[in-house]
Formats: C-alpha cells, structure tokens, sequence
C-alpha cells in the first residue's frame, strides 16, 4: 500500500515536472484567440545573461509612455500615449542622437540613468524653472543575471522588484533646446517637459495588454509569460470585441 | 391831426391788438389740431391703407415664405447630404474592420504553420497553407482597394491624415504576410539540418517576428480607427445640430 501510494506520488511529481518544463509558451483563451504571451522569449528561453541584456537594451526602444492629465475624465479619451517614445530636442538636426532613458541627478548629486526599460512610472513632484524632480517607480528592478538565477512567475515579479527614485531631469538639452517625449512616426506626438505641471503622472505600462508590443517585455523568460496571469497576450486588434479606442486629445500641452 | 383823431386810431389799433391776443391764448389751450397735409394725410386715406395692404401682403409675406422656404431647404439638403455621408462613413469603418480580420486570418495561419511541428507537416499540408495565404493574399488586395475606394466619403481635411496613416498600416501588415509566407517557404528557417537547439532559437525568432508584426499592425490599426471614429463623431455632432 506504501509502495502504492508513494509511486502514485512519483507520478504525480513526475507529471507536475514535465508541466513545469514543457517546452513553448502558454496560450491563454483570451478575446477569442489564442492569447500567446507577448514576449521576445515566446518559444526559447533566454540561454545566457548576455542574450538578455541584448533584449533589454532593444526594449528600451518599444516602450509606451501613456501620460494622463490630473483632471482625467477617466474614459481614455485624456490620455496622450507616446508608442516607441523617445526623449530628444524638439526640432531635431540630422545629428542629433536619441535617447532611451531619463538622465538625471539624485537625491545625493549623481548622475543616474534609467533605461525606459526598467521604468514602470514617473509622478513630477516639483519643477523650476529648467528642472523636473521626478519620482520614478523602477520596475522589474532586477538585473538580467538575477533573472535568470531566480527564473521568477510574474506574480512573484509584479508584487517585488520595485524601488522609487528620486531624480532631477533638465527640460533643455546641453545647448539649450527643449527636450521633448517624442512618439516614433510619422504621426509621432510631441509632450514637451517644460510642459509637465507637478502631479503629472507618466505610465509605461498603461496600454491595453493586448496592443503591446512583444519586444518590450526583455523580462517575461518562460517563468514569467508561463503564468496564467501574464496579462500581455498577443490579440489581433479586430478580433478583440473592445469599443473602438477613444480618440486622443492632447490636452497636457494646453497647460 | 385833432386829438380826437388820434384817441379813436389808438383805440382801434388796441381793439386789433386784444383780438390777436385772444386768438393767440386760444391757439394755445386748445389741442393742436392735424394739419392734414402731406403724406400722412396720404397714408390716412383709404387708398393709402389700400396700397399698403397690397403690398405687404402681396410682396414682403411671399418674400419672407420664400426665404423661410429657401433656409428650410437649405437645412434640409444639408442634412441630407450629411446623412447620406454618415451613412458612407459608417460602410467605411466596416470595410476598414474587414480589412483588419483578414490581418487577424493572416495571424491565425502563422500560427498554425508554427505551431505544427515540422514532422506533422506534411507536403498536403503545406500545400493547403500555402493556397490560403493565396487566397488571403488576393482577399486582402481586393479588400484594400474597397476602403481605399471610400475615404472619399469623409470630410476633406481629413482624407490626407487618414491615407498617410493607412499608408502606415500597410507596411506592418505586408511585413505580417511576408512573415508567414517565409513560415511556408521551403527554404525556410525552420527547415534544414540544424542542431535541435539552434531550430529553437530560429523558430523563435520567427515567432517573435509574427509576434511583432501583429503588434506593429495593431497599433497602426488603433490609430486609423480612431482618426476613422474621431470623424464619424464629429459629423454625427453636425448631423445632430439639425435634428
């Protein structure tokens, strides 16, 4: 009977094991489709930190900044979302680079860069005249080879890994230009800093988690996209029965 | 000239001088009385009323109907015209939304391509994907040209935007169909005597690549589709005024 019961749970071991590591991503059933996790791991994993850290370095390129004015209506239709932002001089010359990230000070006078990868949300705190103070919500803080160590589901990602920050950002480039948040595109929207009013929240996590882009999500490994609650799946817009999305009103750059 | 002469010529002239004076002080207590000349006394008169009559009621009453008229027909065209246009924008979206279910067909059979190992693939198989992203192709082509056809419908200042934005869907949305062409193609990165572990990483690329033309078209798709809706709201909103 012993024998019975314990190889009963060696199977079920067994069984849980080849669950664990079965190869390829889960769907979920979600808005009718198949719901595959949006991430750049979506069939094999990551094979070394380096692979990671390349991954990381190209999200920082297809990160969302949704910006919402602090008398939202709530329907949407206040948000101003920048796909692919940027942060640049508003009338960029031919030589001009790009960038990914916020530079700012820190509470204690260094220069501290935050890749738009590894940022989940700013809130400005106070601005001067060419300066914002910003506090900046890290996430997920962790580092490609803690990822890989850990192999964390994205409930365990989602309730840790995050720290705020306190940084100085200037509004104007070193010769003087403004600095702008720029959308890719030709449609590309522009949110000048010197526009943003202290309150202002910025959020790059606050787009439908069906219209992301998979190469945002350096970090869902299988660990975290095999979870049932990975929300960001890949959904054909047309088949979702969503309302039409509200049209966008730029209305933080009338402040 | 004897005395009496002269007592009797300033007695008269006195006589003339009270008889004026009561003439006076009687003009003045009594209403002024019309003096009936002129035009008012024109207008007073029978005809006069006459003439007026006709030609209020046979002039200015027709004149001002027919301007009521003339505005009612006016509103009424314009309104319309402004229904048969929603109408015509409305067919739109719905042409635009078919567009992007085949876009979504497409998806689905990158899918199914990836999603079959490559043993169970069998020529037939591979053959009968093959005729469906043919068949797609050509759904698509037709498709296209449909909405292209009716962006002729919406207000003229936004038929530009929502071409150049369209024009940003196709590309996205070509790259999804090359994608899953390339999945089906013979010579494809999943084919071929690889080890185990590098087809993994190949056929994840793929994946990635499907993946991420699904979102590149999503996006572009949103952003039509509000341009579409932000249009539809706005000539409801004037359709609305008339009603």
């Amino acid at each position: 009977m012993k024998a019975g019961n314990s190889s009963k749970a060696a199977l079920a071991l067994g069984v849980s094991i080849l669950l664990c590591v079965a190869p390829g991503s889960v769907p979920a059933d979600v808005g009718g489709g198949k719901g595959y996790p949006a991430t750049p791991w979506r069939i094999a994993g990551p094979r070394n930190v380096q692979e990671i850290e390349k991954a990381k370095a190209l999200a920082a390129q297809y990160q969302t900044l949704s910006m919402t004015s602090d008398t939202a209506s709530g329907d949407g239709s206040d948000v101003l979302r920048l796909r692919r932002v940027t942060l640049r001089v508003e009338q960029p010359r031919a030589d001009d680079s790009v960038g990914y990230a916020l530079v700012g000070k820190s509470a204690s006078g260094e220069t501290v860069t935050l890749s738009f990868s590894e940022i989940e949300s700013f809130v400005v705190t106070s601005r001067k005249a060419a300066t914002l103070t910003l506090s900046v919500t890290v996430w997920p803080d962790i580092s490609p080879q803690q990822l890989l160590d850990k192999q964390p589901t994205y409930q365990q990602l989602s309730a840790g890994y995050r720290r705020t920050v306190a940084l100085e950002v200037s509004t104007r480039s070193a010769d003087g230009r403004p600095l702008v948040f720029a959308e890719k595109g030709e449609f590309g929207s522009m949110l000048p800093l010197e526009k943003l009013a202290a309150g202002t929240p910025g959020n790059f996590y606050g787009e439908h988690p069906h219209m992301t882009h998979p190469l945002r999500f350096w970090w869902a490994i299988p660990s975290v996209s095999n979870d049932p609650e990975y929300p960001y799946r890949m959904i054909p817009a047309a088949s979702r029965g969503d309302a039409p999305p509200a049209a966008v009103v730029v209305k933080l750059a009338d402040r | 000239m004897d005395s009496e002469h002269i007592r009797d010529e300033v007695l008269a002239r006195l006589e003339i001088e009270r008889a004026v004076r009561e003439q006076l002080t009687r003009q003045q207590s009594e209403p002024s009385v019309p003096s009936g000349t002129g035009i008012r006394t024109w207008l007073d008169s029978k005809f006069g009323l006459l003439l007026i009559g006709a030609v209020i009621s046979g002039v200015l009453v027709p004149t001002f109907q027919f301007t009521q008229e003339e505005i009612r027909w006016h509103r009424q065209n314009r309104y319309n015209n402004l229904e048969r246009q929603l109408g015509s924008m409305r067919e739109s979206l719905k042409q635009f939304i078919a567009v992007q279910a085949l876009s979504a067909e497409l998806y689905d059979l990158g899918l199914a391509v990836l999603d079959t190992p490559v043993a169970a693939a069998d020529r037939p198989q591979r053959e009968q994907w093959r005729k469906e992203l043919r068949a797609l192709q050509a759904r698509r082509v037709q498709q296209n040209a449909v909405f292209a056809a009716t962006v002729f419908y919406f207000p003229g200042a936004a038929q530009q935007p929502i071409r150049t934005a369209w024009n940003d869907l196709m590309r996205p949305a070509q790259q999804l169909q090359a994608c899953v062409g390339e999945l089906l193609g013979d010579s494809g990165p999943l084919s071929g005597a690889k080890k185990s572990a590098d087809k993994a990483v190949d056929a994840n690329e793929v994946a990635v690549r499907l993946d991420s033309s699904l979102a590149e078209v999503n996006q572009a798709y949103e952003r039509v589709l509000s341009m579409l809706r932000q249009q539809l709201i706005e000539v409801e909103h004037e359709s609305g005024k008339f009603q």
